[in-house]
C-alpha cells in the first residue's frame, strides 16, 4: 500500500543526490531512511542482506524500533530523538537478524536537513559488529584467563613488562617479595637491589634487559644466595623468556623453583630413608640354627644374603664354611663366646667381621640361644645375624669426628658442661668439674653449680644469664669470672655458652632446652693481668717517689753549697741513678752490696783492689736500704776524694760489712775506714753531704751512725738490725 | 708560739727535706717518723698541732696514723707517689698531695686542713 509511495518518496531523494546513491547502495553497512517520527521507509539492499531480510516490505511502513528486542528499544528512540534535535544519535545494541542471527550494532542515526533548514529524513546506518565485538571479548577474556592462572598460580611466577617495572606476580612468587611493597609497577632493578646483594643484584638485571632485547631465553644455573632483606640463605632454580604480555607489547616471564624448600624437603627424606634403611636392615635379619650332633647349620635365605653366596638346595651349609668366613682376627673370640654360651647352655650377644662370598667385609651382630634336648643336653644353638656395616661406619665416622673435637678441647684446654633446662641440670666433664670442684659426669642442679661463683662476679653473672635466655636472642653469652671452689681455692674462668631454644617459629612457644657451656682457666692470665696493674701502680709510686727525691737532693744542695750546685747536684743525681739501675736490674728484687759499693765508686774504679779495698759477704739489699745506704756511700766517695785519703796519692779505704748473730736478733754493721790520706780536720760546718752520711743513714736503717774525724784517717761505721736490710 | 707538725715519712731523704722545709716556714717539726709505730708513738708523747703524711711507709699504710689524728680532732695533710684513687677510706676528706711537691702546694695544704678543723 503506502510503501510504494514511501519507496518513490525516499528513491527521489537518493536520487537527488546522486553520491548519496551511490554509497546508499554501495555500502556495506546496513543504511536504512527513516522519517521523523522513526517509521522505516527504506533500505539498501546490502542492508537487506545483514539482516537476512528476504522481503522488505514487510519491514517498510512500520516503526523502526519494531525490528528491535524490546530492551533496546529506548535506545532506538532515544537516537531518534536526538536526530530530530539536529544531533547525531548513536548507540551500539544487540538485535538479532530477521531469521534469528545473534548480531551487535554500532548505529548512527543522522538527520537530513530539508529545504527548510529542519530534519526531513533520518538516515540510519547500522554496522555490524558482531565479529569485532567478540575479538575484544575474547581477548578480554584471554587477558583475564591469563592473568588469573599466573596469579593463582602456585609456582614461582613472575613478569616483568617493557618498561621494566613488576607487571604480574604469580601467588607462589608472592613469598619471595613479600617485604617490598608496593610492588606491582615498581621498577624491577630497584626490587632485585632490595632483595639481593651485589653483584647477584646487577647480574640477575642485566640477564632480564638481555632477554627482553634479544628474546635469548636464559637458563640460571642454581644459586644460593643471602638475602639481604631477610638476612636468610636461600637457594634457586630459575629461567626467563620473552613473552607478549596482555598488554600487547614484550616482556619478561621469570619462572623459579625454591630450592631452599627443596632442600629442606630432601633432608627430610634423607632421613626418612635413614629410617627405612634401619627398619630394612631389622628385618633383614637372617636366623641360622645349628645342629650341634651334626655340625650343619641350617640358613634361612636372608642369611645367604648376609654371606654373599647362593642359596643351598637344602638350605643348610656346614658350620666350617661358616666359622671360615669369620674374620681370622674375630674367630679366636668367637669360639670361645659361642663355646662358653654352649656350655652355659646360655644366651650369647657377639659382634664379628666376615669375609663375604664376593669378598666384602662386612660387621655382623649375632645373638645366639641354646636349645636342649630332652636330657637337658645342649642339641642347637638358634640365632640371629644382622649386617651391621652401615651403622658401624656411621658409628666409626662418629666416632671419629668426636674425637678430633675431644683432642681439640684437650689441645686447648677446654672443659665442656650439658645443660638441661627442661630437668634445671648441668653434667659437667672432667675438666669443667675439676674448675668449679664439683663431680663430673652427672647431672648436677644449675644453683649448685651456680653456687660456686664468686659473690662478687654474680650480678654481671646473672645479668648475661637473663640475655642469653631472652628467646628473641641469640642464646649465646661470653663471660670472665670466677669461681670458688669447695677447698676455698679461687680459679678465674673464662665461659662461653650456647643456648638451643624449642619451637623455633614461633617467638612466644620459644624456651630453652639446652645449651653448651665451654669453660677455659684463665687464672693464670688473669693473674699475670693483675701483676703487671701492681707492677704499674708500683712504677708510677717509685717514679713520683724518686722525683720527690731528686727535688728534694736539689734543695738540700743548692742550699748547702750554692757556690757548686750544677757539679754536686749531677752528681748527687747520679748516684741515686746508678742505685735505681742496680734495682732495676733485679727487678727490684734488691741489690747486691758490693755492686752498690762499686756502682757508686765508679769514679775510683780503677782503686778498688787496689788502694780501696772491699771485705764483705754477700748480702741483698732491699730498694729503700739501697738508696740510703748508696747516698751515704756517694757522699764518703766525695768527701775521700776531696779532703781524704783518696786526695794523695797513697792513702787508702777499707769498705767491710758483716752481720752478726745477737740474742735480740740479727745486725748489720758496715764501715769506711780511711788512712793514709792528709791529716784530718774536722769540717767547720755541717752540709748536706753530712746529713745523709750521719742522720738520714741512722733514720733510714733504724741504726746508729759513728762517724770520727781521727787525725790518721776518717772512719764511719754503721750498726742497724738486719731486717732494716729488707 | 709557732705550731707543731709532725712529718711521717719513710724516706730519710725526703724525710729529712721535708722537716728542713717546714723548719724553714716556722712550724716546729715533730719527727720525722718512718713507720706507724713511731708515728703512734709521737702524737701520744709529744703531740702535735697538724701533721703531714705519707700514706706508704714501706710494707704498711698510714691509715692507722690517719685514724688516730682523726679520733683527737687533728688535721693532716696526705702525700703519696701514688694516684688520688689508690688512697685508704681513712684519708677521705684530707687534702692530697702528690710527690714531688712545692713548697707553696705543701703550705696551702696545710693551711685548708687546719681551716677545717678549726
Amino acid at each position: 500500500m503506502s510503501g510504494t509511495v514511501e519507496r518513490e518518496a525516499a528513491d527521489s531523494l537518493v536520487t537527488r543526490e546522486g553520491l548519496g546513491r551511490a554509497l546508499f547502495d554501495s555500502s556495506p553497512d546496513c543504511i536504512k531512511i527513516i522519517d521523523l517520527d522513526g517509521v522505516l521507509e527504506a533500505m539498501n539492499v546490502n542492508g537487506q542482506h545483514c539482516l537476512e531480510i528476504d522481503d522488505i516490505n514487510a519491514f517498510c511502513g512500520n516503526h523502526w524500533s519494531t525490528m528491535w528486542p524490546p530492551q533496546e528499544r529506548a535506545k532506538v528512540n532515544a537516537a531518534i530523538a536526538d536526530a530530530r534535535t539536529n544531533r547525531i544519535g548513536r548507540f551500539t545494541a544487540f538485535c538479532p537478524t530477521a531469521k534469528g542471527t545473534p548480531k551487535w550494532w554500532d548505529v548512527i542515526v543522522t538527520p537530513v536537513v530539508g529545504v527548510d533548514g529542519l530534519p526531513a529524513h533520518l538516515v540510519v546506518s547500522s554496522r555490524d559488529i558482531t565479529e569485532q565485538r567478540a575479538g575484544e571479548e575474547n581477548l578480554r577474556a584471554a587477558y583475564d584467563t591469563f592473568r588469573g592462572v599466573v596469579e593463582r598460580s602456585p609456582f614461582g611466577v613472575y613478569a616483568v613488562d617493557a618498561d621494566f617495572r613488576m607487571a604480574l606476580v604469580a601467588a607462589g612468587a608472592q613469598k619471595v617479595f613479600e617485604n617490598i611493597r608496593p610492588l606491582i609497577g615498581r621498577d624491577f632493578a630497584e626490587v632485585l637491589g632490595l632483595i639481593w646483594p651485589e653483584p647477584f643484584a646487577s647480574e640477575v638485571i642485566s640477564r632480564f634487559r638481555h632477554t627482553l632485547l634479544t628474546g635469548e631465553p636464559y637458563n640460571a644455573p642454581g644459586m644460593v644466595e643471602r638475602r639481604r632483606d631477610i638476612n636468610s640463605v636461600e637457594s634457586y632454580d630459575w629461567k626467563i623468556e620473552r613473552m607478549t604480555l596482555p598488554d600487547g607489547r614484550l616482556g619478561v616471564v621469570c619462572h623459579f623453583y625454591d630450592l631452599t624448600e627443596r632442600q629442606r624437603y630432601e633432608a627430610a627424606l634423607r632421613e626418612s630413608e635413614q629410617r627405612t634403611h634401619l627398619a630394612t636392615e631389622a628385618a633383614s635379619i637372617g636366623i641360622w640354627e645349628w645342629n650341634l650332633e651334626t655340625n650343619q647349620v641350617r640358613w634361612d635365605a636372608q642369611m645367604f644374603q648376609i654371606h654373599g653366596i647362593a642359596p643351598t638346595v637344602d638350605c643348610t651349609v656346614p658350620f666350617s664354611l661358616w666359622s671360615g668366613m669369620v674374620d681370622p682376627e674375630d674367630w679366636p673370640r668367637q669360639e670361645r663366646l659361642l663355646g662358653e654360651t654352649v656350655r652355659r647352655l646360655g644366651y650369647g650377644h657377639r659382634q664379628f667381621r666376615i669375609s663375604r662370598g664376593d669378598g666384602q667385609l662386612r660387621h655382623i651382630e649375632a645373638v645366639d640361644t641354646v636349645r636342649t634336648g630332652a636330657k637337658g643336653q645342649a642339641e642347637w644353638v638358634v640365632g640371629t645375624n644382622i649386617d651391621i656395616t652401615e651403622r658401624k661406619l656411621a658409628e666409626d665416622t662418629l666416632r671419629a669426628s668426636e674425637e678430633r673435637l675431644r683432642l681439640a678441647a684437650d689441645v686447648a684446654g677446654i672443659g665442656r658442661g650439658d645443660i638441661n633446662y627442661l630437668q634445671d641440670t648441668i653434667t659437667l666433664d672432667d675438666r669443667a668439674a675439676a674448675l668449679f670442684g664439683m663431680p663430673a659426669g652427672k647431672a648436677l642442679p644449675r644453683r649448685d653449680v651456680h653456687a660456686r661463683f664468686h659473690p662478687d662476679d654474680i650480678p654481671a653473672i646473672e645479668a648475661k644469664i637473663s640475655d642469653s635466655l631472652d628467646p628473641s636472642g641469640s642464646g649465646f653469652m661470653s663471660i670472665d669470672h670466677r669461681t670458688i671452689r669447695p677447698d676455698g681455692s679461687m680459679v678465674w674462668i673464662s665461659a662461653c655458652k650456647q643456648i638451643e631454644f624449642s619451637a623455633r617459629d614461633d617467638l612466644r612457644q620459644r624456651r630453652a632446652v639446652s645449651g653448651i657451656l665451654a669453660v677455659l682457666d684463665i687464672t693464670a692470665r688473669k693473674e699475670h693481668e693483675r701483676q703487671i696493674e701492681l707492677l704499674m701502680r708500683e712504677v708510677n709510686h717509685r717514679s713520683k717517689n724518686l722525683l720527690g727525691v731528686v727535688q728534694a737532693v736539689a734543695r738540700q744542695t743548692a742550699k748547702s753549697s750554692p757556690d757548686e750546685f750544677v757539679q754536686r747536684f749531677s752528681e748527687r743525681v747520679q748516684a741515686l741513678a746508678a742505685s735505681q739501675d742496680l734495682l732495676v736490674n733485679s727487678n727490684w728484687r734488691g741489690a747486691s752490696l758490693a755492686d752498690l759499693v762499686r756502682v757508686q765508686l765508679a769514679h775510683f774504679k780503677d782503686l778498688v783492689g787496689g788502694r780501696i779495698e772491699l771485705r764483705g759477704e754477700p748480702i741483698q739489699l732491699s730498694a729503700p736500704a739501697a738508696q740510703t745506704i748508696g747516698m751515704a756511700l756517694h757522699e764518703l766517695a766525695t768527701n775521700a776524694g776531696k779532703y781524704g785519703s783518696l786526695s794523695n796519692a797513697g792513702g787508702r779505704v777499707m769498705i767491710a760489712w758483716h752481720t752478726t748473730k745477737e740474742p735480740a736478733g740479727k745486725r748489720f754493721e758496715m764501715s769506711w775506714t780511711e788512712d793514709g790520706g792528709p791529716p784530718v780536720v774536722a769540717p767547720k760546718r755541717q752540709g748536706f753531704g753530712s746529713t745523709v752520711i750521719d742522720t738520714m743513714a741512722k733514720n733510714g736503717m733504724s741504726g746508729d751512725v759513728v762517724v770520727a774525724f781521727d787525725r790518721e784517717g776518717f772512719k764511719w761505721r754503721l750498726e742497724c738490725p738486719a731486717a732494716a736490710l729488707w | 708560739m709557732t705550731l707543731r707538725v709532725l712529718v711521717v715519712e719513710d724516706d730519710p731523704l725526703l724525710a729529712f727535706d721535708l722537716a728542713d722545709r717546714l723548719r724553714d716556714c716556722d712550724f716546729t717539726v715533730v719527727g720525722p717518723a718512718a713507720t706507724v709505730a713511731e708515728a703512734l708513738k709521737l702524737i701520744e708523747e709529744a703531740g702535735c698541732d697538724v701533721a703531714v703524711i705519707d700514706v706508704n711507709l714501706g710494707h704498711e699504710t698510714a691509715a692507722p696514723v690517719a685514724a688516730r689524728l682523726r679520733s683527737r680532732s687533728l688535721p693532716f695533710v696526705a702525700l703519696s707517689g701514688y694516684s688520688a684513687n689508690q688512697y685508704p677510706s681513712e684519708f677521705a676528706g684530707a687534702p692530697k698531695l702528690t710527690k714531688p711537691v712545692d713548697d707553696k702546694s705543701l703550705m696551702a695544704a696545710i693551711r685548708q686542713c687546719m681551716r677545717a678543723c678549726a
